[in-house]
């Protein structure tokens, strides 16, 4: 751990003359300032660089902050349109756990991304779908120029997100548009704590990004379940 | 049941996307098109772990090419593809096989026995991606070689240039042959031992690497290790000795009511406070709380780690998300220590 400030540190990023492992320290430094009262506004160097490090580590910092990135929203905005897919990719992050109702156009920036170019980019738009507020996706709905979109998000927002819609969201698992199938597995994700059938048709559908996210989210509630199992045994281990 | 024991099949799809996505590029290219191609034969069949007839004809194949023109633009677009198409497949494949495999596990650990039909049907669904997977290994090599057949038609180079004859199968054809084994260069008194792959005309020989004839490309070493890399599993603090740190008694921070968060990123965050991530486990955490983050670590770090293969080890995020990464194994292994009563 560094003794550096925030300033040092940024200089620091922004000259990109340092090992991989440093600048993953010192990128991680720059995350313990801030949370210690550094301004996060000074992120804006980074973000703003025409380094591209640079604008990866202020988009990491960004995500790493969870709620506590609000203050800075507008940087966020900036993040998800970059045309540096890792700065879009983690700007996601942030946008879900940082925008509110009051961000209806960033929101809707980050919807839009489940169409993005980048694989990895809609994997991630997905999970933002996925694990969205109802009042963040009817908060993006005024903002989505494609209607179809704005349609199928009030759709996410309400019935979508409705286990009593499980018959509509398998049907629309097998839709030709891409983009009502994606809406449809996140919608399948939100409901997998009632029921997987949703999810398990995912896992099996031939649309790349959907049998990858389907399959990623049972693997992570099978883990769930494994590491209970753990506990549980261990604490009959411990006579506990 | 069916899909007990698959065997994952190994590759990397997200790289072999990202190469090749290069390699269209380069075939876009009209210069420096041998230099690229090589170099993305080596980092294709390397780094992505791509192997079969396909990847040994595309390796051969490319290691043949020096001079970019644009008649090689529209073979090796379709050489990408090939690429592409089974980096999908590949991608299918390995992912219904985990998934089944995880059901099957679910099944075998359910006494109700009903998810038995589940799995079997997870288990089909992954016999039928691996078979694809077999078919789209195949067609690639059938790409590959018609590639090179469009080559030997265009005029890169000429109608028994070195291409053609690789294609051919066969060292030399035609009027003029490439060099052979042991054949004198004209009005030079050494002996070049191998076809070098660079065609005609004037050339430089270079010093002798020590590693053999043809075209290699070297990696640059990243300090992890070949192919797909895990995150480091030493914490440096050495498993049998190691000790638990102990946060001061006097907290610093109240952790009671500040215990790090999933959130929905599904990434560990910690609420307001003054730190990211703790740097040890609290004293006064209880049992609960170090099972709840036990869990919760898990979920990230394997979240985190998902993510550093979707977007590729090597990208400009990735120094900075190791480091979180390799902090939170670090605590999730304080956190199991002190649970294991150790």
């Amino acid at each position: 751990m560094s003794s550096r400030s925030g300033d040092e540190l940024i200089e620091l990023l922004l000259a990109g003359e340092v090992s991989p492992e440093e600048e993953g320290e010192a990128a991680n430094d720059l995350l313990r300032e801030v949370f210690r009262g550094y301004p996060a506004q000074n992120l804006g160097r980074l973000i703003h660089s025409d380094s591209i490090k640079a604008v990866a580590n202020g988009a990491f910092v960004v995500s790493e902050l969870g709620a506590q990135a609000a203050p800075i929203i507008g940087e966020v905005d900036f993040l998800l349109s970059h045309p540096l897919r890792e700065a879009r990719f983690d700007a996601l992050d942030a946008a879900l756990t940082a925008a509110s109702v009051e961000h209806g156009a960033i929101l809707a920036k980050a919807v839009m991304l489940v169409a993005d170019t980048d694989q990895a980019v809609r994997l991630k738009a997905l999970n933002f779908l996925a694990n969205s507020t109802p009042d963040q996706l009817t908060a993006a709905v005024p903002y989505l120029k494609d209607r179809h979109v704005a349609d199928l998000a009030t759709w996410l927002a309400s019935a979508g997100s409705d286990p009593a819609s499980l018959p509509d969201i398998r049907s629309r698992l097998r839709a030709p548009d891409k983009v009502t199938r994606m809406f449809a597995a996140a919608a399948a994700a939100r409901v997998a704590g009632t029921s997987r059938r949703g999810l398990e048709d995912a896992a099996v559908s031939d649309d790349p990004d959907i049998h990858r996210f389907a399959a990623r989210v049972i693997k992570m509630m099978e883990r769930r379940r494994q590491t209970r199992a753990e506990q549980e045994q261990r604490r009959r281990d411990q006579g506990l | 049941m069916t899909s007990a024991g698959l065997t994952v099949p190994s590759g990397d799809p997200a790289a072999l996307r990202q190469l090749a996505a290069q390699l269209r590029t380069a075939a876009q290219g009209s210069g420096n098109l041998g230099t690229n191609t090589s170099e993305l034969t080596g980092a294709i069949t390397s780094d992505a772990q791509w192997t079969g007839s396909a990847s040994n004809s595309f390796s051969s194949f490319s290691a043949n090419l020096s001079t970019g023109t644009s008649a090689a633009e529209a073979p090796l677009t379709r050489i990408a593809v090939a690429v592409e198409n089974y980096a999908n497949v590949l991608d299918v494949a390995q992912q219904k096989a985990q998934t089944a495999n995880a059901i099957f596990q679910a099944a075998q650990d359910d006494p109700t026995g009903s998810m038995i039909s589940t799995a079997e049907q997870y288990g089909q669904s992954a016999m039928d991606a691996l078979d694809a997977l077999q078919q789209a290994g195949d067609q690639a090599a059938q790409q590959v070689g018609s590639a090179a057949d469009d080559l030997q038609v265009g005029s890169l180079f000429g109608a028994h240039g070195p291409v053609t004859s690789w294609a051919g199968g066969q060292p030399a054809l035609g009027t003029y042959s490439l060099w052979q084994p042991g054949d004198p260069v004209p009005g030079q008194t050494e002996t070049i031992p191998l076809d070098d792959g660079l065609g005609l005309g004037p050339e430089s020989i270079p010093a002798d690497d020590g590693l053999g004839p043809w075209i290699e490309t070297i990696p640059a070493d990243d300090g992890l290790g070949l192919g797909t890399e895990t995150i480091p599993v030493d914490d440096g603090l050495g498993p049998p000795i190691e000790t638990i740190p102990v946060g001061p008694q006097g907290p610093l921070v109240n952790y009671d009511s500040d215990l790090p968060i999933l959130d929905g990123s599904g990434k560990l965050h910690m609420p307001v406070r003054e730190d990211p991530l703790p740097s040890y486990v609290p004293a006064d955490w209880t049992r609960e709380d170090l099972e709840q983050v036990e869990s919760d670590l898990k979920d990230s770090i394997d979240k985190r780690q998902e993510e550093m293969v979707d977007l590729g080890e090597d990208t400009p995020r990735g120094p900075a998300h190791r480091a979180r990464i390799n902090q939170e194994i670090r605590l999730l292994r304080q956190v199991q220590k002190k649970l294991s009563g150790s």
